[in-house]
């Protein structure tokens, strides 16, 4: 008897995603340190878990890779083997691995073999590997009993242990490296001359070896040297091969895993078995946030709930006032019934919109890792403080925020926090600190991400920006527009756009994708002192603020999040360019008029320019100012999605129905400005009378 | 351009439509009054010819139709600004025909501002800029662009 | 490839076992050479024999190489054996740490 079992996929990838998310989040811990029995026996279910469903479901790669890793994690969770760091390493790889894999199945592709080899294999090789030693040779035998000395205090425990002077050095070698004459194994040489040295090597980069460039090293290594010689020295073994490898020397500081003392007892710190009062431990390997019980709820039965809501808040709207032009008192006692009604609606709507809002926790869980990831990758020393993660933001400017955050964030370790010794150098901690913050703030959400890094080099973003033409010669910006410049699209002072920060995604992009949300992006930064990006976002995306602007017979509606002034306009202060763009000159900048009733082909009160009002709107970085008639209040507008009525039509977001049952049109104002760049020439002549 | 070192540089300007225009004054040779424009066949629209200027056949610009402003009328009082700009390593003589010439002024490059973005809206790869003048706002045309591009 | 050899050894017993044979310099400059030789043995049918004895000349590059061999021993389930190791061999294979990936577990395959 088959029975279907594709209709439990779903559930088993969703579930299998957040389990590794939990496995990763227990490594961290584990490799911060945080040594504690609970924790290895959570990662241990998730990979039984996974392997047990990828089994039953059939997908025999996973299944074989996870066998392996519940090998190698039986063998730690019973004390057979010790935790290292090299241990938490692979570890945190088999994460990665595994939701490739995982992903890869989901989309019906067969998983790329290599992907899992190489790891597969090293697991296999410390499987199989006698306990206790595994990968990191030590320069003598570690402390007796079943439980091994961990690796930075073994060797000679005692006198080492309470000094812990030397160094901690990572070297990856470039591809070309070897080729030029520099040797790994020279240098290890000469390492190990000046003390006592632990190595483990990395060796998940080697391909087979019919593709192997034999010229080509793909090993890496870390190591500690316990020496007492300083770091130039150390520094000089490696002066031929500067620039063509990635290298990394920090000083080592006394573990605070393993107690200082030799004593057997102190062993445990990494190895099993230190019972703790189980919190909560059943839930960890499911990854929810641990309260009572959850159900998921697809998304389009919200988006549904909220747009019933959404008509009723319009209904209401429409009761209220019509039952304003009534008389009597039965019209009062109704329009007071009404007042309730309204303030009722409002509850009910916040409810159903805060459904779809999600603590933006899911995005921060990822800086961990990516942090601890380039930090090592770049030999930066970094620290990350997070607060806030409990703000919540409607799900879809959730999905849509991550992307432009990661990208800060790399940023920041990329090209805002410098180099230890650098660091140093200035008189700073050489721990960087990257820190995000998320709160709650007039009717906003604020995300901020901030570094104490170099800050921006304005003179050297003003140069680039001459170069490219971006700036006159002469022309002087304040300190904000010169730090925003950066947003500019294809600007990168970096000279080499680093993989690190992703090539072609440029500070435009993460711009542009705010703005795409609702939401406003603003640069701080003081030179050698660090840099802060703000983000601003809406709470939701269903409701907006916004301005109601009469242009003739139509209303328009404008994010008031876009409103940068409205003004009144001079004749003095109108240019014509050429004829065919007008341009008003606020202060000291110029800012084309659009004017909308033309844009929109309709018909407005007034076409002489200072008859009308002036609304200067921004979008991406650009600024228009819309020619209206009149202004009128402003509101909370629930967006009803156009696109079910009309074609999409650019530079409308929407519209929605005003109380009186008029349709006010929801400007989208970056759609307005590609609107009005991408009018054909016009002639002048028809303007000239004014 | 070439910026003097204290931060200005003289232009000259002239109205064309209720617009006041700017040319570096180093690259205008002289003004003029009308005089006979001889048409050449399949030119732009906006060349009204070309006129005898001491023996040699200059083109001449008519800036209104260069510019898709209504046309002006050419009489006694029309204006012809000779602007000799240097390209590829010889020099090119056009006359600007606008509605009157205004006056030189020293530019303070400090308001000096790039166009900002106008899309097809207008032609702006002759212009350099706006800047400030006595109070008014100049639009400052790239001389060498205005001579170069317009006749071919 | 290994699987290819192994059908046709069935009527070839007389095939010599693949035995790989590291010279006196086992370095970048005799990589290429090296890396072939390792191809063509392994082209050989099973159990792999590697001899180290004669190493006295040896850098990252060609433990690299030996690294690769028995890597992709173990991924495809192949045995080896080591004849021998030069001290000059043993102590680079201890300073780069390699030593754990090159003791052939023997029939290493995924349980």
């Amino acid at each position: 008897m088959t029975l279907d079992l594709t209709q439990f996929h779903q559930t088993f990838f969703e579930e299998s995603f957040e389990a590794l998310g939990s496995m990763e989040a227990a490594l961290l811990k584990l490799s911060a340190g945080e040594a504690d029995a609970e924790l290895i026996n959570t990662i241990f279910r998730v990979a039984h878990s996974i392997k047990g469903g990828s089994a039953t479901f059939g997908f025999a790669d996973v299944a074989a890779f996870t066998h392996t890793l519940e090998t190698l994690l039986d063998q730690l969770r019973s004390g057979q083997r010790a935790v290292q760091s090299g241990t938490v390493d692979v570890l945190l790889r088999s994460v990665d691995v595994l939701r490739e894999m995982l992903a890869a199945t989901q989309r019906k592709q067969p998983a790329d073999p290599a992907l899992a080899a190489g790891l597969h294999a090293e697991l296999q090789v410390i499987v199989k590997s006698p306990a206790n030693t595994a990968a990191p040779t030590t320069a003598s035998a570690p402390a007796s009993s079943p439980a091994p000395a961990p690796v930075p205090a073994s060797a000679t425990p005692e006198p080492d242990a309470t000094r812990a002077r030397g160094w901690r050095i990572r070297l990856a070698p470039g591809p070309q490296m070897m080729e030029h004459g520099n040797d790994p194994l020279r240098m290890m040489r000469e390492l190990a001359g000046l003390g006592t040295l632990v190595t483990r090597v990395d060796a998940g980069k080697v391909p087979t070896l019919a593709e192997l460039d034999p010229e080509v090293c793909v090993l890496s290594w870390e190591m500690e040297l316990r020496t007492e010689a300083d770091q130039a020295t150390i520094e000089q073994i490696f002066d031929w091969a500067i620039g063509e490898c990635t290298l990394s020397i920090e000083p080592l500081s006394p573990v605070p895993v393993t107690a200082p003392a030799p004593s057997a007892a102190a062993a445990p710190a990494m190895a099993a078995t230190k019972p703790k009062p189980a919190a909560g431990a059943p839930d960890a390997a499911r990854g929810t946030s641990g309260e009572g019980g959850s159900i998921r709820v697809s998304i389009e039965k919200i988006d549904e709930l909220l747009n019933s809501v959404g008509e009723l808040v319009i209904t209401q709207s429409v009761c209220s006032q019509l039952a304003a032009s009534l008389e009597g008192r039965p019209a009062n006692d109704l329009r007071n019934a009404l007042v309730q009604f309204e303030r009722h609606m409002r509850e009910l709507q916040e409810n159903v919109m805060r459904v779809r809002m999600l603590p933006i926790a899911s995005i921060f869980n990822r800086f961990p890792r990516m942090i601890r990831d380039l930090g090592q990758r770049l030999g930066k020393k970094l620290e990350l403080k997070m607060s806030g993660d409990q703000t919540e933001l409607d799900k879809t400017v959730l999905e849509k925020i991550g992307d432009p955050l990661v990208h800060l964030v790399r940023n920041s370790v990329d090209h805002g926090i410098e180099m230890p010794d650098k660091r140093r150098a200035a008189g700073k901690d050489e721990q960087g600190t990257i820190s995000l913050h998320a709160y709650h703030k007039g009717g906003n959400v604020i995300v901020e991400v901030s570094d104490d890094g170099a800050g921006l080099n304005r003179d050297r973003i003003l140069a680039k920006a001459r170069e490219r033409g971006l700036v006159g010669p002469d022309e002087e910006l304040s300190e904000d527009k010169i730090n925003n410049l950066i947003f500019a699209p294809g600007f990168s002072t970096a000279e080499v756009v680093s993989d690190v920060s992703g090539r072609g995604v440029g500070m435009d992009v993460v711009r542009r994708n705010i703005n795409e949300i609702g939401g406003h992006v603003q640069l701080y930064s003081t030179p050698g002192k660090g840099s802060t990006v703000r983000i601003r976002l809406p709470l939701t995306l269903a409701i907006l603020d916004g301005q109601l602007a009469r242009v003739g017979k139509e209303i328009y509606i404008v994010p008031i999040v876009s409103i940068v002034e409205t003004i009144q306009i001079k004749r003095d202060q109108i240019s014509s360019l050429a004829g065919k763009a007008e341009l008003f000159r606020l202060r000291d900048e110029y800012i084309p008029i659009v004017r909308l009733y033309e844009l929109f082909g309709s018909h407005a009160d007034n076409t002489d320019l200072v008859n009308g009002l002036l609304m200067i709107v921004e979008a991406d970085g650009k600024r228009v100012g819309l020619f209206v008639d009149e202004l009128m209040s402003q509101q909370q507008v629930v967006i009803k999605s156009l696109e079910t009525n009309f074609r999409a039509v650019t530079a409308l977001a929407g519209a929605t129905m005003l109380g009186d049952g008029h349709v006010a049109l929801i400007l989208d104002i970056p759609g307005v400005i590609v609107r009005y760049l991408d009018q054909p020439a016009r002639t002048g002549s028809s303007r000239e009378a004014a | 351009m070439n910026q003097p070192a204290d931060g200005s540089q003289q232009f000259l300007t002239f109205k064309l439509a209720d617009e006041e225009y700017g040319v570096g004054i180093l690259m205008v040779q002289e003004i003029r009054g009308w005089s006979a424009v001889t048409a050449i066949p399949h030119a732009p629209p906006w060349i009204l010819g070309v006129m005898d200027l001491r023996g040699v056949a200059v083109p001449v610009i008519d800036l209104r139709r260069r510019f898709d402003l209504a046309p002006g009328s050419f009489g006694p009082s029309t204006v012809v600004i000779v602007i000799r700009v240097p390209n590829d390593g010889q020099e090119r003589t056009v006359g600007l025909v606008v509605d009157a010439v205004s006056e030189v002024y020293d530019i303070d490059f400090a308001t000096f501002r790039r166009l900002p973005e106008l899309g097809s809206a207008a032609s702006t790869d002759i212009v350099h800029g706006l800047a400030q003048a006595d109070g008014k706002t100049l639009i400052l045309l790239d001389a060498a662009r205005l001579a170069v591009g317009s006749l071919h | 490839m290994a699987e290819g050899t192994e059908t046709s050894a069935e009527n070839a017993p007389s095939q010599p076992r693949g035995r790989v044979v590291l010279g006196g310099s086992c370095t970048i400059h005799e990589g290429a050479a090296i890396k072939a030789h390792m191809i063509e043995q392994l082209a050989r049918p099973g159990p792999y024999e590697i001899d180290g004895s004669a190493v006295s000349r040896v850098d990252a590059a060609g433990v690299q190489l030996i690294v690769a061999f028995a890597l992709d021993c173990l991924e495809r389930g192949l045995e080896y054996v080591w004849i021998g190791r030069s001290p000059t061999l043993e102590q680079a294979i201890e300073l780069l740490s390699v030593g754990a990936l090159l003791d052939s577990p023997g029939a290493g395959m995924a349980p």
